[in-house]
């Protein structure tokens, strides 16, 4: 199975994407300040 | 060129005009919450899905509680589709036995259609199941669209309040603008294309033997209903790699006008729609007056780029002045021009033809037309919400202008507003130029390019500005399916898409926020020609300030190439 030999990849990744998304979290609740 | 070209551009635009104004009037109705003509059908499904949500349909969120639903549906929706790509060899539906992909394009890959961009690193047909295309792209062509729509409803009720601070609840919006606008929509239209033809079947691949004793592998997916929403979505991710070239795809002149007309339709009738529910009709008549010229302008410089000789063809005496290397004869240039400028212009990022092969200028006018915000008529709601941040931005130096604190709609445009509508314009200009400045010095971006000097540069700069603006179409030439391309492609598509809308959202809060005010005569007028030319004079200023330098190292020196290389055969 292609790349199923590093699961720890998948969780690279799939961390990687939602902490984005909760940077930008931070970013809506820190323009309250503006 | 000739008159048929130009009348096919023109009529092309007008059309979908056209036809916005009364789905305009249908979405207004739709983002109020008022009753239509599917309620009977479609209010029980609607309140059955509150119910399995727990959502309580009456509650209203402030820009905060509306921008952190949405984060969190992104997420959940990013982590879903990733699974659902990684593992795909163990869900049903996929007669071709394929394995899952790669963790990088997973990861680029879910990112594309949460963010509603649907860049495509892969290769569909020999990549993806049927699984995968249907419950996992598909229905986020749906819900990545109505997300978009969702946050332009929200920003169309900011200005209707009067020191207010609901802006609607972001899991009704999801919900009635999925089941009363776009599903509706895509089943009427997908019927069409399959009466012009188009697969839709679940059945594994058709092989073809041939006269000369070979087999031939067709590959058949349920074509019809993924295009169908790929284009009202502006999605534009294809189900094959040649994306609306391919001839199961698009298959005629009849699909492709219906094609165009699908990709801006809603665009503008979420323009239309904010002129009724903001009671400002002639107000969203500007907007939309804005954004047919722009895509009247960059079809016609398309067009005409696109009918000038090509070095090649100049060489051999050729007696076709159309350039038509990566372009489809049942199309030709004028109908490839108006989509290119509709798909450029509204961040759907389908194509009827390669734009890696068009003439230099109209590579570059393609490119720019996503360097202008996907604003023309932009992506689904976020052509609206863009559009009103240009607008705010026009009146906002009107104001310095004549020294009158700016008013948009009622509402008094102040620094905080300004600076919200700032953080969201500069987004797109960190993202995609930082990106290509990176790309174009580190060997491991350069090694997925197929040409050097100002051509490789196109490249790179339109795959950043396809991500970042959310358009995702291919300039091709470029491998982009290595760890360094998904990972930093990912990362701009998510930039271009919450990076924009949060601040927006924001924006939205406080105006919502403020008194309502009556025009006075110190107010600048916003629906005449004077604010047309003033919004396309800020619209041009704001893009060719912030990427004239990457294009004149890109398209516009290679155009100059193209000139010496015809001089030269003389």
């Amino acid at each position: 199975m292609v790349g199923r030999k590093e699961p720890m990849l998948d969780v690279i990744y799939i961390v990687l994407g939602v902490a984005v998304l909760g940077v930008f979290a931070a970013y809506a609740a820190a323009l309250r300040n503006i | 060129m000739n008159a048929s070209g130009w009348g096919e551009i023109v009529f092309t635009i007008a059309i979908t005009v056209a036809l916005a104004i009364p789905l305009g009037a249908y979405m207004a109705r739709v983002w109020k919450g008022e009753s239509t003509w599917l309620n009977p059908a479609l209010r029980p499904v609607e309140a059955l899905l509150y119910r399995s949500f727990g959502v309580d349909p009456q509650k209203d969120q402030n820009w905060l509680a509306y921008a952190m639903s949405m984060l969190v549906f992104s997420a959940a929706s990013f982590v879903v589709l990733y699974l659902i790509l990684r593992f795909q060899d163990l869900l049903p539906l996929n007669p071709q036995g394929f394995k899952g992909t790669t963790p990088d394009l997973a990861f680029n890959t879910a990112i594309s259609f949460v963010t509603n961009t649907n860049w495509q690193s892969y290769t569909p047909e020999s990549t993806l199941s049927a699984f995968s295309q249907m419950a996992g792209l598909t229905s986020h062509n749906f819900l990545s669209a109505a997300a978009g729509i969702a946050m332009a409803a929200a920003v169309a009720r900011a200005f209707t309040l009067n020191r207010g601070e609901g802006l609607g609840n972001f899991w009704v919006d999801l919900t009635r603008i999925s089941l009363y606008i776009l599903l509706p929509l895509s089943i009427v239209v997908a019927l069409f294309y399959v009466a012009m033809g188009e697969p839709q079947t679940l059945a594994a691949n058709a092989v073809a033997h041939t006269v000369e004793g070979g087999s031939q592998t067709i590959t058949l997916y349920p074509t019809a209903s993924q295009e169908a929403i790929k284009q009202l979505g502006t999605n534009g991710g294809g189900i094959f790699n040649a994306n609306s070239a391919h001839p199961f795809e698009n298959p005629n002149p009849w699909t492709n006008l219906v094609e165009i007309i699908s990709m801006n339709v809603i665009g503008y009738a979420c323009v239309f729609a904010f002129g009724r529910v903001v009671v400002a009709r002639k107000d969203a008549q500007a907007l939309v007056a804005v954004m047919a010229l722009f895509i009247l302008g960059a079809s016609a410089a398309i067009y005409w780029a696109e009918t000038q000789p090509a070095p090649a063809m100049h060489a051999v005496h050729a007696a076709t002045a159309v350039n038509m290397e990566g372009k489809e004869v049942r199309f030709g240039a004028a109908s490839t021009a108006v989509w290119t400028a509709n798909t450029t212009g509204a961040s759907d990022g389908g194509v009827n033809a390669m734009h890696d092969s068009f003439m230099p200028l109209g590579g570059g006018v393609a490119m720019f037309m996503i360097q202008l915000g996907e604003i023309l008529p932009g992506g689904v709601g976020s052509g609206l919400y863009g559009m009103v941040v240009m607008a705010l931005i026009a009146v906002f130096v009107a104001g310095l202008m004549v020294g009158r604190t700016p008013e948009y709609l009622g509402k008094k445009i102040e620094a905080r507003e300004v600076k919200f509508a700032m953080l969201a314009v500069l987004i797109l200009p960190l993202s995609i130029l930082g990106f290509a400045a990176v790309a174009a010095v580190l060997p491991v971006a350069l090694k997925g390019l197929e040409n050097t000097g100002p051509h490789g540069l196109s490249e790179i700069l339109y795959a950043y500005s396809s991500a970042a603006g959310n358009n995702g179409s291919a300039f091709a030439g470029l491998s982009a399916n290595t760890p360094f391309w998904n990972a930093t492609l990912g990362i701009a598509m998510l930039l271009g898409r919450f990076g924009y809308v949060v601040p927006v959202l924001a924006m939205a809060g406080s105006i919502a926020a403020k008194p309502k005010l009556a025009p006075s005569a110190g107010t600048l007028p916003t629906h005449g020609p004077l604010f047309v030319s003033l919004l396309v004079g800020v619209i041009l200023i704001m893009g060719g300030l912030q990427f004239f330098p990457g294009l004149a190292l890109g398209p516009i020196v290679e155009h100059f190439q193209v000139l010496q290389t015809v001089a030269a055969q003389r």
